[in-house]
C-alpha cells in the first residue's frame, strides 16, 4: 500500500516537473522571440511577423500551465501570519479550507474559459498579421486551467488525508534559501 | 442590498479569506465576482471569469514581469551576489567600516539585477554577515546594514513592483524605472553615510587597499554591470521598449552566465522554471485584482473614498500622510506586491484628485512599502535575516536597523518636499 502511495505521488511529482519544464521552456522561447523580433525591427528593418501576438499568447499558455504547478505546490502568494501562529490541527483545517476555495475558483475558471475558447473557435479570432487562429492558444490556456483543477484537487486530498502543509510563496527568496536548488 | 452593505461585506470577506490562507489573488477574484454579482447579477459577474484572466495573462505589457524575474534568477544562479560583494570589498574595504559599505554597495548592485528586496536581504545575509561577524562587527550593526541594504531591491530599476504599479495605474513603466534611479542611488549614498556616521566609531578598521586586487575583482561583475547600464540607457533614450529591454536583459544574462561557465543546461532550465513559478504567483494576484477592480468600479469605492478623504480637510499633504500610514500598517501583514495591487487602485483617484504626479507617487509609495520591510513590529527583511541567522534575536536586528529607518524617513520627507528629485530624470526622456 505504501509503495503504491509513493509511486502515485512520484508519478504526480514527475508529471508536474514535466509540465513546469515545458512551461519554463516556453518562457525561454518567448524571451528569444521578443529579442529576435527587436533585432529584426531595429537593425534589419524586418520584424518577425506576429511576434507581438505570438509572444503574448504563448506566454499566456505558459502562465496557465504554471497555475497547475502553483496549485500543486501550494506556493501562491498568501498571508501566512495566522497560519504560523496556530497549532498544527487548526493549521490543517485552514489549509483544507483555503484549497477548497481555490478548487471552487479553479472549476469556475475552467468552465468560463472553456466557453471563451469555444467562442474564439466559432468567432474566428485571429492574429494581426499571419491571421493565425487564437483558439489553439486559448485551448492551451484552458487545458492548463483544467490541469490546475486536478493539481489543486490532489493537493487538497493530501492536505486532508495526510495533513501536508502548503508551500511558502515560491519566489526568488525561497530559491536562494535553498542555495539555488529547485525541488 | 444597499451599496454600503455590499462594500463593507466585500472588504470584510476579503480580509477574512486572506487571513484564512486563501491565496490573495483568489480571495480578490472570489470577492470581486460575488460583489459584482450582488449588484448586477451573477450571470454578468461570472462572465468576468471568461474575459479578465485571459486578457491579463495575454497582456503584452505584462510580459516584462517574467523577463525581469528571469534576469534576476539567472544572475543569482550565476553567482553574481558573491562576486558583487567581493568587488565591493576590494574597492571599499580599505576604509573604516569598509565591509559595511561594501555590503550596502553589493546590496545595491544585486538589487538592481534581482529586483527583490527580501531576496537581496536573504542572499547578503549568507554572504556578508559571516564576513562582518568575523571582522568584529556587532550583530546589530551587521544585520541592520543587511536588512536596510536589502530594501534597495524594490526601488532600484528594474523593479517588478514599480512595473506592476505602472500596469495598474496605466503609467509608462520605462518612465517609472527611470524615476526610481535617483531615489535608489540616493538611498545607497544615505545608507553608506549612515554606516560611517552612526556606526563609524564602533566599526573596525578596513583591509589594506590593493589596486590590482580591486581591478581583478571587477572581472566577474563588469559584464552584467554594463548590461544593467545598457538597459537603463536604452529605456531612457527610447531605443527599445521596457519589455524588449527586459527580454534582452534576460537573454544576455543567460549568455554571460553560459560564457563564464556558470550556467549549466540544468541550471538554465531550473532558472526558467523558478522564474515561471514566481511570475505565475504575481499573475494570479493581478488576475484577482482585475476582477476585484470591477467590483470597486460598480460600487464606486474609489470615488467614495476620494470624497471621504477630501472632506476630512487634512489638506494635500495630510491626506498623503494618511495614505502612507495606511500602507505602512498594512505592510505588517501583506506582501509588498499584493499590497500595491490591492490598495493602489483604491487610493490612486485620491492622489490624482489632489494633483500629485502619478510617477512621483509611484516612487513614494514603493519607498513606503520598502520602509515597511524593516519597520517593527513586523519587518519582512528582519524576519528573513532572523530565519537565516537564528543566533541573532529580532530585537537586536530591529535595534541595528533603526538608524536606517530614520534615514529612510528623512529621504521620504526630502522627496515629498522636492518632487523634482524624482521627476527631473524622467522629464528629459525621449
Amino acid at each position: 500500500m505504501m509503495i503504491l502511495k509513493l509511486s502515485g505521488g512520484q508519478l504526480v511529482d514527475q508529471t508536474i516537473a514535466l509540465i513546469e519544464r515545458v512551461a519554463g521552456l516556453t518562457l525561454g522561447l518567448v524571451t528569444l522571440l521578443i529579442v529576435v523580433s527587436a533585432i529584426g525591427r531595429y537593425i534589419l528593418a524586418s520584424p518577425v511577423p506576429d511576434a507581438f501576438d505570438l509572444s503574448r499568447l504563448a506566454l499566456g499558455v505558459s502562465i496557465a500551465w504554471g497555475l497547475a504547478s502553483l496549485g500543486y505546490h501550494g506556493t501562491h502568494i498568501k498571508v501566512d501570519l495566522l497560519a504560523h501562529s496556530l497549532p498544527r490541527k487548526w493549521n490543517n483545517l485552514m489549509n483544507a479550507f483555503a484549497w477548497s476555495v481555490l478548487l471552487v475558483f479553479s472549476i469556475l475558471l475552467a468552465w468560463k474559459i472553456g466557453e471563451r475558447t469555444l467562442s474564439a473557435y466559432t468567432g474566428g479570432d485571429a492574429t494581426m498579421e499571419l491571421r493565425l487562429p487564437h483558439w489553439p492558444f486559448f485551448l492551451g490556456i484552458w487545458l492548463g486551467i483544467v490541469a490546475s483543477v486536478f493539481t489543486v484537487a490532489v493537493r487538497l486530498w493530501r492536505v486532508i488525508k495526510w495533513g501536508q502543509n502548503l508551500g511558502e510563496f515560491d519566489s526568488v527568496e525561497d530559491h536562494l534559501a535553498d542555495g539555488g536548488k529547485i525541488s | 442590498m444597499s451599496n454600503d452593505f455590499v462594500v463593507i461585506g466585500g472588504f470584510i470577506s476579503l480580509f477574512a479569506l486572506m487571513l484564512l490562507r486563501v491565496p490573495i489573488g483568489i480571495a480578490m477574484g472570489i470577492v470581486g465576482v460575488a460583489g459584482f454579482g450582488s449588484v448586477v447579477g451573477m450571470g454578468p459577474a461570472l462572465n468576468l471569469l471568461s474575459q479578465s484572466p485571459i486578457s491579463t495573462i495575454t497582456d503584452f505589457n505584462l510580459t516584462l514581469i517574467p523577463f525581469f524575474v528571469l534576469m534576476g534568477v539567472l544572475a543569482t544562479n550565476s553567482g553574481m551576489s558573491s562576486e558583487l560583494f567581493r568587488a565591493g570589498r576590494a574597492w571599499l574595504g580599505g576604509m573604516k567600516g569598509g565591509l559595511g559599505l561594501a555590503s550596502i554597495g553589493a546590496c545595491g548592485g544585486f538589487a538592481a539585477i534581482c529586483g527583490s528586496s527580501v531576496a537581496t536581504a536573504a542572499t547578503m545575509t549568507k554572504i556578508a554577515y559571516p564576513e562582518m561577524k568575523n571582522a568584529g562587527y556587532s550583530d546589530g550593526a551587521a544585520t541592520g546594514i543587511i536588512a536596510a541594504g536589502g530594501t534597495l531591491g524594490i526601488l532600484i530599476p528594474p523593479s517588478v513592483v514599480l512595473a506592476v504599479y505602472g500596469f495598474i495605474t496605466e503609467q509608462d513603466i520605462g518612465i517609472l524605472f527611470i524615476a526610481g534611479v535617483v531615489p535608489g542611488l540616493l538611498a545607497v549614498i544615505m545608507y553608506m553615510l549612515t554606516v560611517r556616521v552612526w556606526y563609524g566609531r564602533s566599526l573596525p578598521a578596513g583591509d589594506s587597499f590593493d589596486l590590482m586586487v580591486a581591478i581583478r575583482s571587477l572581472r566577474g561583475v563588469w559584464a552584467v554591470g554594463l548590461l544593467f547600464v545598457a538597459i537603463i540607457i536604452s529605456i531612457y533614450f527610447g531605443i527599445v521598449t521596457a519589455t524588449e529591454a527586459a527580454a534582452a536583459g534576460a537573454l544576455l544574462t543567460a549568455l554571460i552566465g553560459i560564457a563564464r561557465g556558470r550556467l549549466t543546461p540544468k541550471r538554465l532550465m531550473d532558472s526558467l522554471v523558478e522564474a515561471l513559478r514566481t511570475s505565475v504567483a504575481i499573475y494570479v494576484v493581478l488576475i484577482g485584482a482585475t476582477i476585484f477592480g470591477y467590483f470597486l468600479a460598480i460600487t464606486q469605492v474609489p470615488q467614495d473614498l476620494t470624497k471621504f478623504l477630501l472632506e476630512l480637510g487634512a489638506g494635500r499633504y495630510g491626506t498623503l500622510l494618511l495614505i502612507m500610514l495606511m500602507f505602512l500598517i498594512m505592510g505588517c501583514f501583506l506582501d509588498a506586491m499584493a499590497m500595491i495591487i490591492l490598495m493602489v487602485p483604491i487610493v490612486f483617484p485620491v492622489i490624482t484628485e489632489l494633483g500629485f504626479d502619478p510617477i512621483w507617487f509611484g516612487v513614494i509609495i514603493v519607498m513606503t512599502v520598502e520602509l515597511g520591510l524593516i519597520t517593527p513590529p513586523i519587518g519582512m527583511n528582519v524576519f528573513v535575516i532572523n530565519s537565516i541567522s537564528p543566533g541573532v534575536s529580532l530585537p537586536t536586528i530591529f535595534r541595528g536597523v533603526m538608524p536606517f529607518v530614520i534615514v529612510d524617513l528623512l529621504r521620504l520627507l526630502l522627496l515629498i518636499a522636492f518632487p523634482v528629485i524624482v521627476l527631473f530624470l524622467p522629464s528629459g526622456m525621449q
